[in-house]
């Protein structure tokens, strides 16, 4: 068994990282004058000792039948609530972008128990609805026709409604729920009129909890349903309903609300089996929105949303201008594209040679392209200077500071985004100021000269010579040979990945990139960074079975990403749920943080 | 009820200095809400408290004052880096040897700790995700002390609260360490950076044509009855931890159809001039977008639209540069300077100097603006701090707290307190609660809590 071989092997190195920062965080603590007490540190250190697993390793035993991870309803993310109204209503919304922005999980915007609502978000929901159920009275949703005109067909109108109810809920809908639009409309229309009838019945629907949350019903549906294939639903789970499934695939692939082609398959009962969902992976990726949930998902995974703050000395960068933001977004964005559709491979991503060019990045890059082309152009580089993710301009000026590179901030980069290893917080009480730049020397130089002369230079040890082998990219991404008229030393080691096969020497970004490229542990890491944003949770111990089927897929499917996607849709994770009263008992077992205090 | 008269906008709010704030309407006696009017009357007039925050803590010796000869608490010069607050230094009390207790405990990362638990004075939740540091760690695990008093002084206020945040999420985006204020467990309030966005929620009901307002309010009432309804329908039939998501959505609906019923005469005086429409998150503009957060907020509570409030200058993991004070060294970072640099001290020193300058700025409005036999600021209580003690060790030990105003009287102004012993910080939020009649001894987890702070009272 060879693979149960590696992982135990993983298990046990990933283990020795925690000893080795154990070890060092240990003899730095006793610097700390200032630290807190030592029963508080030692809590800091052993609550991040304790709960540290990266890799979802497989049991002793398979589990009999279908596992999935505890889930939640789940909100509308503002982008999400944009397309969804789009698709609604018909015409384009831009509404959530005022609203205040979702309360992350490592960087992911719609964690089903983070993601919430707040004062200033309702008020938002308000307003928007106001506003969109106006333009919809002048440009109302096909089957709400009837509602609008110089003669009002009511029964006609309320049929309508009842149908666009269907649409806005993603679902059959329950009597009771119908009724009160009905009533709402019927009330407006006797005392104010078809318009004012019109208008806040919408407005009672976009600000429905049926409509900003993606509900997953426990409860029997209201209309008859196909029998599905639940001949594997256990005690303890059962298949996911056939609108929830269709809610699931389309805010996954396109961030939005299903398509008629998916509520028809949720309709005749044959949505949630293995073949038609393969069917409809694929017809989902061929959608450009597709496309777009892909540049979300990096967007959120990479936190590139600091690069609108990016921000460089122009003392030390007089090449900076803030025009360059967009340009790196812009290239960055490109290559995700490129990396996923065109070559559509983990390798591309992590190796891929191409960098696309707008005008300025051109020149800062001394790459010369042609006047007339349009777009961004397509530039491949030498493999030396330009390799994958981690070489990107964006990402290598990203993981800088204004002044000067931050080995540190790349070599974190690798550790917690490609190889999804998390590192302690340097203890309380140190100073941990980074040093200045100094135009006598390079950025190795100073960082050495700090680390060496601090008794703390354990604790970088698995930072510093790692980052340091990045040293041939200066803060704005350019490939370097030279530093402050010194050459540059891009030796450097990685020691104590989770993967033992590429630890070692290395020179320069490109030489690690390609290097880590060939990690299984890489592809793990953005496989669960995948599911993480799929499910809108992070992987529990139920989700175990799951996801190594998952990594077998990818792995097998020479880590093409339509492979991945098929595989995390196809999976018990997706396709599966706990029972209603599983779940319960195991929600009122535990403290619910839900509960608001000195709100009742 | 009925529509108030309008001030004429030009009456209101300008003026060099912006010194005219309020005053003119309040003097003269023009109708408010029905429950300011009453206090107003009978001479008394709400306390306000409003938290100021800065990210990364202080250098001690741009901070603390100087004690006098005498050694009395009222025998003390301010530092050179509050000079700008010196004609209000017989309105403020500066405190030493207090320690934030509840930093370093739990999980989370310093920066995580100290920005959940610097209002809680609770460890963050385990949480299922890692904060910037790797480490598990949720949002904080309780209801912070400004939402604490909200929900006991809200009164009819249309607004139980205001978040007001500068530059708030920068670089970090909406993470544990940039929240301070947390409705409950898990429930951080996200600051409003954008001042037009401000003054849309504050007075864009106040811009409506007279006699619309009660036509939209009706018809809004009814639209969130009906969806009530729905809440009804949907909780019965979903399981029992949605159930409870979908109560406390509701229970800030009721929050929200409260805000509604008192608007459109709820609210004591008319709208200001809008603020500019600038880009809230560049550095050109952030001495600018500052003035306009810190006007809105001393209308707001002038006006009674709101009796608490929190003002956030960006958060702990902030790079801002500060080009004006020619401080070009990104903010976190700097604040990590240790002692022997000289320059990065000094440049946090200037920012700090620059903070004070806001907060004297909105004294200098508030202290304007007569109420009965004082001013709104004797009314308020201004507290300034930050979410640790020192950037460059990110020790919660010797706080940097400054109270400004006195809640109507609630304590003796114009004092140093020397602790000889480390206080807990949360001992001042329990002094706060009772201030504002809350009769509590604990805030937070009483790990970190033994009772009110002595002398302050």
């Amino acid at each position: 068994m060879k693979k149960n071989k590696n992982q135990a092997m993983s298990k046990s190195l990933h283990l020795s990282v925690y000893v080795l920062l154990a070890l060092s965080v240990t003899a730095c603590k006793d610097r700390g004058k200032m630290a807190q007490s030592d029963a508080d540190q030692g809590g800091v250190v052993s609550a991040d000792m304790g709960g540290q697993s990266d890799d979802m390793s497989p049991g002793l035993s398979v589990p009999e039948g279908p596992m999935a991870g505890r889930t939640a309803m789940r909100l509308l993310t503002r982008y999400e609530y944009d397309q969804t109204v789009t698709d609604l209503l018909g015409f384009t919304s831009v509404e959530a972008r005022q609203f205040p922005p979702e309360n992350t999980a490592d960087g992911f915007e719609n964690n089903a128990w983070i993601h919430k609502v707040n004062p200033t978000t309702l008020r938002y929901y308000m307003e928007a609805s106001e506003r969109l159920a106006t333009e919809s009275w002048s440009n109302p949703p096909e089957v709400l026709a009837p509602c609008v005109g110089d003669e009002i067909d009511v029964n006609a109108c309320k049929d309508g409604f009842s149908t666009f109810l269907v649409r806005a809920f993603r679902r059959p809908v329950h009597d009771d729920e119908i009724a009160v639009i009905h009533n709402l409309y019927d009330d407006f229309y006797a005392s104010k009129g078809a318009e004012a009838a019109f208008t806040i019945g919408i407005q009672g629907i976009l600000q429905a909890p049926q409509f900003l949350y993606r509900v997953e019903l426990y409860e029997e549906s209201p209309v008859e349903l196909e029998p599905l294939d639940g001949e594997m639903n256990s005690e303890e789970f059962e298949l996911v309903g056939p609108y929830e499934m269709a809610s699931r695939l389309s805010y996954f692939f396109w961030g939005t609300m299903p398509d008629q082609t998916l509520m028809d398959l949720a309709s005749d009962g044959s949505l949630n089996t293995p073949e038609v969902l393969k069917a409809q992976v694929a017809r989902l990726l061929s959608d450009q929105r597709s496309q777009r949930m892909v540049y979300q998902f990096h967007r959120q995974w990479l936190g590139l949303d600091r690069l609108d703050n990016l921000g460089k000395d122009k003392a030390i960068y007089p090449e900076w201008d803030v025009s360059l933001r967009a340009d790196f977004r812009a290239s960055l964005d490109s290559f995700v594209e490129h990396a996923y559709w065109k070559e559509g491979t983990l390798d591309a991503l992590m190796r891929s040679n191409v960098v696309f060019l707008t005008p300025a990045l051109a020149e800062l890059y001394g790459q010369p392209i042609p006047d007339d082309h349009g777009g961004l152009w397509e530039a491949e580089f030498p493999e030396t200077e330009r390799k994958g993710l981690l070489t990107q301009p964006a990402v290598m000026s990203m993981l800088a500071y204004a002044n000067q590179s931050s080995p540190i901030a790349r070599a974190i980069f690798v550790r917690e985004k490609l190889f999804c290893q998390h590192l302690p917080p340097p203890p309380t009480g140190m100073d941990i100021t980074p040093p200045d730049p100094d135009p006598t020397a390079t950025t190795r130089e100073i960082f050495a000269i700090h680390t060496e002369q601090d008794t703390c230079a354990a604790c970088h040890r698995l930072i510093d010579p790692l980052g340091f082998g990045m040293e041939d990219y200066d803060g704005l991404g350019r490939k370097r040979e030279m530093e402050n008229g010194k050459p540059i030393d891009n030796s450097g080691d990685l020691v104590a990945s989770p993967d033992e096969t590429v630890n070692g020497e290395f020179n320069g970004a490109a030489e690690l990139a390609d290097k880590i490229a060939e990690s299984e542990k890489i592809a793990h890491c953005l496989a669960e960074q995948w599911f993480t944003f799929a499910m809108g949770r992070h992987a529990d111990e139920s989700d175990e079975a799951s996801f190594n089927q998952i990594m077998q897929q990818f792995k097998q499917n020479d880590y093409r990403f339509k492979s991945l996607f098929e595989a995390i849709v196809l999976s018990d994770s997706f396709r599966y749920r706990k029972k209603k009263e599983i779940a319960d008992s195991e929600a009122m077992g535990t403290d619910s943080s839900d509960e608001q205090e000195g709100m009742q | 009820m009925m529509q108030k008269k309008r001030l004429t906008r030009r009456s209101f709010l300008r003026g060099a200095g912006g010194l005219a704030v309020g005053l003119p309407f309040l003097s003269m006696g023009l109708p408010g809400s029905e429950a300011f009017g009453q206090e107003m009357k009978s001479g008394s007039f709400p306390k306000r408290l409003v938290i100021m925050f800065h990210p990364n803590g202080v250098i001690a010796d741009g901070w603390f004052p100087t004690e006098g000869a005498s050694g009395k608490e009222t025998d003390f010069a301010l530092n050179e880096v509050h000079q700008s607050l010196d004609p209000f230094k017989d309105k403020l009390v500066m405190f030493q040897n207090v320690d934030m207790q509840v930093g370093g405990v739990g999980p989370g990362g310093m920066h995580q700790q100290g920005m959940g638990g610097l209002l809680t004075s609770r460890p963050l939740n385990t949480g299922s995700f890692r904060g910037n540091a790797g480490l598990l760690a949720g949002y904080a695990s309780g209801i912070s002390i400004d939402q604490l008093i909200a929900n006991h002084v809200a009164g009819d206020t249309p607004y139980k609260s205001l978040e007001f945040g500068i530059r708030a999420d920068h670089h970090a985006g909406a993470e544990v360490m940039t929240r301070l204020s947390y409705l409950g467990s898990d429930q951080p309030l996200p600051p409003q950076n954008d001042p037009v966005e401000v003054y849309k929620a504050l007075f864009a009901d106040q811009m409506t044509k007279p006699g619309m307002l009660d036509e939209i309010n009706l018809r809004r009432q009814s639209v969130l009855d009906s969806v009530k309804d729905q809440f009804s329908t949907l909780s019965r039939r979903v399981g029992y931890e949605d159930r409870i998501r979908l109560e406390n959505h509701a229970t800030l609906m009721r929050d929200l159809e409260r805000r509604i019923s008192l608007e459109g005469g709820g609210l004591a005086c008319g709208a200001p001039d809008a603020p500019a429409d600038l880009d809230p998150d560049s550095k050109e503009n952030m001495e600018a977008v500052t003035r306009n957060q810190l006007d809105l907020l001393a209308v707001a509570l002038s006006c009674d639209i709101s009796r608490v409030a929190t003002f956030q200058f960006s958060n702990a993991w902030n790079k801002l540069l500060f080009p004006w004070i020619d401080s070009n060294i990104e903010g976190h970072t700097l604040s990590h300077a240790g002692p022997s640099n000289e320059a990065y001290n000094k440049q946090w020193i200037g920012r700090t100097q620059w903070y004070a300058e806001q907060l004297a700025y909105f004294l200098e409005r508030l202290d304007s603006i007569p109420e009965g036999d004082g001013t709104l600021l004797d009314n308020t209580a201004i507290l300034w701090t930050s979410e640790v003690a020192r950037g460059n060790t990110h020790s919660w030990r010797d706080m940097p707290i400054m109270l400004a105003g006195s809640a109507g009287g609630s304590w003796q102004t114009g004092r140093y307190i020397k602790y000889s012993s480390a206080q807990p910080m949360a001992n001042l939020y329990v002094s706060l609660m009772k201030s504002f009649g809350i009769d509590e001894d604990v805030f937070g987890d009483d790990r970190f809590c033994s009772g009110p702070l002595s002398g302050l009272v």
